[in-house]
């Protein structure tokens, strides 16, 4: 009976974030893999077209190059906003005068809006008028003077750089908290066994700050395959698709070209990589711990 | 106490629940009611945020949107008129949506999936923007309209400027803001290094080698997302034999892959090899960096359209003149002899809404206001070509307007491909593929290759 009641009162406070959920995101998941098996111009009557655009996906150059072109992302947020972060918050941990202010600076790029951000360094690489091609002159590094947005070498790097810059802060600040949770005993029967800062960082706060560091690999790869803002405000994903993401090509698949139903189908794309990826990492580590 | 503690967290929980689930069910309830309010994603509109009444009693509720706002030099005349009318008007809940730039055509084809068209609104033409809309039964026909107004006539219009709203014999939009290209260059740039206007493509590259020694581009131009190479690459085009007949039939034909469109790629792979454009295509995109190019005098020549004519500086207004683009090598046409041109944005009536008796005379009421000499002359004074064929104040137009106009009342007044390619997926080919070849990522054979295939795909 008391089991009974206390589901109850449980449940009570749960079902509200349920129904939430389901109407904000399960409901559009399934409302998308229903569109995908269709096409659909987001007007006229739907078709059915079964598997129609996956398999029109699979054979689609455009897409795959998008594919690349996150998973490029991802690769470098892994190495730039994770690797990076977690050595910036490990000697920023050791800090003890101006703790907070690098903290805060570092955390500013965080709370800028996407699209300033994306604007300001639409104007950076500008390479008639902006600042970055006159640094390298003044520099005396005019060979490395690049028209970096129009440059099949350089504009999808140059996308990436603003966006990798901005979250580095959020996964400094992340680390530093799990960092701050490591129990000075640890630490300190560390040192008295000669363990230098390398060793200590892998040997003792590794293993401490372990499931922070798995939350923000997910985080990583889900926030690079979502990639929209930076890439959409400094080029549109070209010029072609050069320096477009898999969630921008959705949008403007669906959007600009009016192919409600393709466009879904690189959703449930984007949704099954993100599935597929937090399984077989959590499966990795698993292992690994183990 | 045990059961006592049970009983009150039973209590509690369906309080809590009944609670939660019905400020959830009065949240939806209320978005219902009330579609406009919280269903669009565009900004609400700066006119009706502060004085928008209540949507309460027997008060109708209008939905409007429209792109003249944010930095469109338009947006102050146009979003007055809008406040005027709606203080005239208490009787009418107005909800005006007001989404910049291209952002507008997003935020309508959003509405449209959502099956939350606004009642009435501003947008492109074309079967390319029109013709979903149509298929869908959407939008009204513009002569059920103009059969219950009072001041909006036919025979206002020019029949050129219906076609662009032309779906199988029907109108679908009433044409609102008509454009014409023109090519403007820095006079004091040309005398300081002693150049001539060009007039063949010679002296266009020998114009070039001095301002780019000089540290000046020669011609602004840039491309992102197409925009706004797409009305520069139609006006190439159409200086090679029979680009414009070619561009006409493609409705038909839907043969994009013409000499024409060959011979205008190619001229764009000479023009950036030859430094005529900037270097970078991409980053001077869209029409306020490249406009910003020839504003800041670091550019000489510039293309430009009538919704660009506020934002060009004063002074720079002072030292430009109005110029024809040299003759390409190669071409038939004298370039002097058109401008690529159209109507830009029309009136579309949502046919739900107009079919609702208690609408329908509020937004009649409403589209004659907004196609009013008054308010067609009030936006005029920020740069709008009225599709309407009226007499306009010059002494309210600004100087650049009046060269404009005057500099192309003689031309040929030429649509650009937009207006023709009858597919969106292929257009939106067409404008990615007008950034890599003007970046120079693509040859011009690929860029024909690409586009065509677009429009095989779309037959």
């Amino acid at each position: 009976m008391r089991r009974k009641h206390d589901a109850v009162f449980y449940g009570a406070f749960v079902l509200p974030a349920v129904i939430v959920y389901t109407l904000f995101m399960i409901y559009p998941v399934a409302m998308s893999a229903g569109y995908s098996l269709t096409e659909w111009n987001g007007v006229t009557a739907k078709t059915f077209e079964g598997l129609g655009n996956y398999q029109e996906l699979i054979a689609d150059g455009d897409y795959w190059q998008v594919v690349r072109n996150t998973g490029q992302l991802i690769a470098y947020s892994l190495v730039f906003q994770v690797g990076a972060g977690l050595a910036i918050a490990y000697l920023l941990a050791k800090v003890v005068r101006g703790f907070r202010f690098y903290r805060s600076v570092y955390f500013i790029p965080v709370i800028i809006s996407p699209v300033a951000i994306g604007l300001m360094f639409s104007l950076f690489y500008n390479s008639d008028t902006g600042p970055l091609n006159h640094l390298l002159d003044s520099l005396g590094l005019s060979s490395w003077k690049r028209q970096w947005l129009s440059d099949p070498h350089t504009v999808l790097k140059a996308v990436m750089a603003p966006q990798i810059w901005q979250y580095i802060g959020l996964y400094v600040v992340i680390f530093l908290a799990a960092i701050q949770q490591v129990p000075e005993e640890l630490l300190e029967s560390a040192r008295m066994d000669g363990a230098g800062p390398f060793r200590t960082f892998f040997n003792v706060v590794m293993p401490q700050i372990w499931d922070v560091f798995q939350v923000c690999v997910i985080l990583a790869v889900t926030g690079s395959l979502k990639s929209f803002d930076h890439a959409w405000v400094i080029t549109s994903g070209g010029p072609g698709n050069a320096s477009s993401f898999i969630a921008l090509q959705m949008f403007k698949t669906a959007f600009i070209s009016n192919q409600i139903g393709y466009g879904s189908a690189m959703t449930i794309t984007i949704l099954a990589y993100a599935a597929l990826f937090t399984v077989l990492f959590k499966r990795i580590c698993a292992r690994l711990y183990n | 106490m045990t059961w006592l503690s049970a009983k009150m967290k039973k209590s509690a929980s369906i309080v809590l629940a009944a609670t939660l689930v019905a400020g959830l069910a009065a949240g939806c309830s209320n978005s219902n009611n009330d579609k406009g309010s919280n269903a669009s994603p565009s900004t609400d509109a700066s006119p009706s945020a502060s004085s928008s009444p209540n949507n309460g009693g027997d008060k109708i509720t209008i939905r409007f949107a429209y792109n003249w706002t944010g930095a469109d030099p338009k947006a102050s005349y146009f979003e007055g008129k809008l406040k005027e009318y709606e203080a005239k008007h208490p009787e009418i809940a107005f909800k005006f949506e007001a989404t910049p730039g291209e952002e507008h055509r997003t935020k309508i084809k959003v509405d449209t999936t959502a099956g939350n068209l606004p009642d009435i609104f501003t947008y492109w033409l074309g079967p390319v923007n029109l013709k979903p809309l149509v298929d869908a039964n959407e939008i009204l026909d513009m002569d059920e309209y103009l059969s219950k107004s009072g001041t909006v006539k036919k025979e206002q219009y020019t029949d050129i400027a219906w076609s662009f709203f032309d779906i199988g014999g029907k109108k679908y939009g009433l044409p609102l803001e008509a454009f014409k290209g023109f090519f403007m260059a820095n006079r004091e740039l040309f005398q300081k290094y002693n150049l001539e206007y060009p007039k063949t493509y010679a002296d266009l590259i020998n114009v070039a080698k001095v301002f780019n020694d000089n540290g000046i581009v020669p011609f602004s131009m840039g491309s992102k997302n197409g925009q706004p190479s797409h009305l520069f690459f139609s006006y190439l085009t159409y200086q090679f034999q029979n680009g414009f007949d070619d561009a006409q039939q493609i409705p038909q034909t839907y043969q994009y892959d013409t000499d024409a469109v060959r011979q205008a790629a190619q001229a764009v792979t000479q023009m950036k090899e030859d430094g005529i454009f900037p270097s970078d295509t991409v980053a001077n995109g869209d029409w306020g960096p490249q406009l910003s190019l020839y504003n800041e005098e670091k550019a000489a020549m510039v293309y430009e359209f009538p919704w660009m004519i506020g934002n060009v500086k004063p002074e720079i207004v002072d030292k430009s003149d109005l110029i024809n683009f040299p003759a390409l090598d190669g071409s038939v046409v004298d370039p002097s002899s058109y401008t690529i041109g159209a109507v830009a944005m029309g009136l579309l009536i949502n046919r739900k809404s107009f079919e609702d008796p208690a609408k329908q005379q509020a937004l009649v009421d409403f589209a004659d206001f907004i196609n009013s000499d008054e308010v067609l002359g009030e936006v005029a004074k920020g740069g709008l070509f009225p599709a309407k064929q009226m007499e306009l104040d010059p002494s309210t137009l600004s100087p650049l307007y009046a060269k404009a106009m005057e500099f192309t009342k003689t031309q040929n007044v030429w649509p650009h491909h937009e207006s023709y390619v009858p597919d969106s997926n292929a257009y939106s080919v067409i404008l990615s593929s007008l950034d890599e070849l003007f970046a120079g990522f693509v040859s011009p054979e690929d860029y024909v290759s690409k586009t065509q295939k677009a429009l095989d795909k779309a037959k």
